[in-house]
């Protein structure tokens, strides 16, 4: 199975893990942005 | 490879003017050192993004990325996971204390935080050593590419390059370093984006092209990518967390942002922008490489890059287009010296002189002296490192991509540690940043100077990086002499942990 030319495991590890820790990232820093976290 | 011709010369010209003039500009907003270091700490979240995107995806982001993932596989050169953790780590444990700390380097951070001559010193002689090696080969290679593609003689190409960015360093510190970094960023990327209907009609989408790139190499687009080994990948993995997370040009904008905020909600934007441009930078063209190029390069695989452009764009009937692109990230990678040269720079006339000289004897100087003092050390820093860099043996040009990452060893747990809790002792950090270095260097040897005997008597030891072994020798230390007690003064104590002072457990002296 491919996605986007890559191999399932390719894309979980090129694509999927990378952006589920910058949504994270994002999810913190709105918390900081809305001053809900100092 | 033939060269550009007038058409790139002229392009070049035109760039090299363009940094010249953000030099003269910059520097009228230099008063104090402050300003020159870290620019007066007025990055909002707008510049601070570009600011990074720039020192991060700079022309050898580009040229070297293509290169390796044509040859290894797009998958395997691309650490999406490490840039995603090291950027997680810089946000959530190290940006905020380093901005509340207001220093201009990660040596001021390591002096300050553990109260220590030595470490400060120590951290400036790792950070000035890697940057001016890193700094000798760059210059090498930008009189390399000016040669083979714009037909300048390698000594005068070497020697225009290092001139103009010492000149607009000089002039403008750190603000002009990011004006022209951002420039060439643009001015490259419109290039590359530019070009890409061109690759794509020479190539197809990305999904076929990466289907043709497997069938030309199997295996790719795997994880482990046509050749690595899982015990290489991990390895490569660990160096970019750490490489990332310590990377001295990410964290000097850090202290360069606005206030604490700024240095934290810019980083997970760049992150993921970073990530989506190395997509088509990296991925995309490497294994168009791949596909179009490689029996021409095979031997000689550094081509792949500008092979590719050439190939698309005469193709296209667009050489100009070529020129454009190659010309964008040529100069770019010029402007990566300029990074360097700043912090080798603050290496001497900040840690040294300043800090480590001047202040603990009590010898007061004015900013207008300190300023001056900067702009000098960038001047004999800049001339030292280009006389080096016309006779380099291959060997220090080698050690040159494992100093880098080895930067990261001896600041990584210092860092992680000592900013989250008041208990790393100065022992711990001294310790730890020592040990780590030497383990690293170390480990280096087999990789560089010995690969013969590792070859035949310990293969595994070429399998993982020096920073593996580096990291491990650093974690013992602050295993062994970490302490229920804290050893810090109550200032360093209301600067690091505020939150802490008052508490009734803290027993600070």
């Amino acid at each position: 199975m491919r996605i986007l030319g890559l191999p399932l495991s390719s894309f979980i590890v090129l694509l999927v893990i990378p952006a589920l820790i910058v949504l994270y990232q994002f999810y913190y820093c709105w918390q900081v942005y809305t001053r809900r976290r100092d | 490879m033939t060269g550009l011709g007038s058409i790139g010369l002229i392009i070049f010209a035109i760039y090299m003017a363009m940094l010249v003039a953000i030099g003269f500009i910059a520097a009228r907003f230099q008063r104090t050192s402050e300003d020159f270091w870290v620019a007066g700490r007025r990055f909002g979240i707008g510049l601070m993004v570009v600011a990074e995107m720039a020192s991060v995806l700079h022309g050898g982001s580009v040229q070297g990325g293509v290169a390796l993932a044509a040859r290894f596989g797009g998958v395997a050169i691309l650490p999406y996971i490490s840039f995603a953790i090291a950027s997680l780590i810089i946000v959530r444990f190290f940006a905020k204390k380093l901005r509340m700390m207001s220093g201009f380097t990660l040596p001021d951070y390591m002096g300050a935080r553990f109260e220590s001559t030595f470490l400060r010193g120590y951290s400036a002689l790792i950070i000035f050593i890697s940057s001016v090696l890193y700094m000798i080969a760059q210059i090498r290679v930008m009189g390399f590419l000016l040669e083979r593609l714009l037909g300048i003689p390698f000594v005068a190409g070497m020697a225009l390059g290092t001139g103009i960015f010492i000149l607009f360093v000089t002039l403008g510190g750190l603000l002009a370093v990011v004006w022209t970094d951002i420039l060439l960023f643009v001015l490259m990327w419109t290039g590359l984006i530019a070009l890409m209907p061109a690759v794509k009609a020479a190539a197809g989408g990305l999904t076929h092209v990466l289907t043709a790139a497997d069938t030309v190499a199997p295996g790719w687009t795997s994880v482990r990518g046509t050749t690595w080994s899982w015990t290489y990948l991990v390895s490569w993995w660990m160096v970019w967390v750490v490489g990332y997370a310590t990377r001295v040009t990410m964290i000097t904008k850090v202290f360069a942002a606005k206030d604490t905020r700024v240095a934290r909600i810019s980083l997970p934007i760049t992150d993921a922008l970073f990530m989506i441009f190395l997509l088509y930078g990296n991925l995309y063209l490497g294994a168009a490489a791949r596909v179009l190029v490689w029996n021409q390069i095979a031997t000689a695989p550094d081509q792949a890059f500008p092979a590719l452009v050439t190939y698309v764009s005469v193709l296209a009937g667009t050489p100009w287009l070529g020129a454009l692109a190659i010309t964008g990230v040529v100069s770019a990678a010029i402007a990566t010296s300029d990074s360097l040269l700043l912090m080798s720079g603050a290496a001497v006339a900040h840690d040294f002189l300043r800090k480590c000289y001047f202040e603990p004897r009590g010898v007061a100087k004015t900013e207008r002296y300190y300023l001056g003092i900067s702009r000098v050390a960038v001047v004999v820093v800049g001339t030292l490192s280009f006389v080096a860099a016309l006779r380099t043996p291959d060997l220090i040009l080698n050690i040159v991509s494992y100093a880098v990452a080895l930067v990261g060893v001896a600041f990584f747990f210092p860092m992680l540690f000592g900013l989250n809790s008041p208990y790393l002792s100065k022992r711990a950090a001294t310790w730890s940043s020592v040990a780590g270095s030497v383990a690293g260097m170390v480990w280096t040897i087999p990789h560089l100077a010995a690969t013969a005997w590792a070859r035949q008597h310990a293969p595994w030891m070429l399998d993982i990086h020096p920073v593996v072994p580096g990291l491990v020798a650093a974690i013992i230390p602050v295993i062994v002499f970490s302490s229920k007690r804290i050893e810090m003064s109550a200032p360093t104590m209301r600067i690091f942990f505020p939150e802490r002072v008052d508490s009734p457990s803290a027993t600070a002296n």
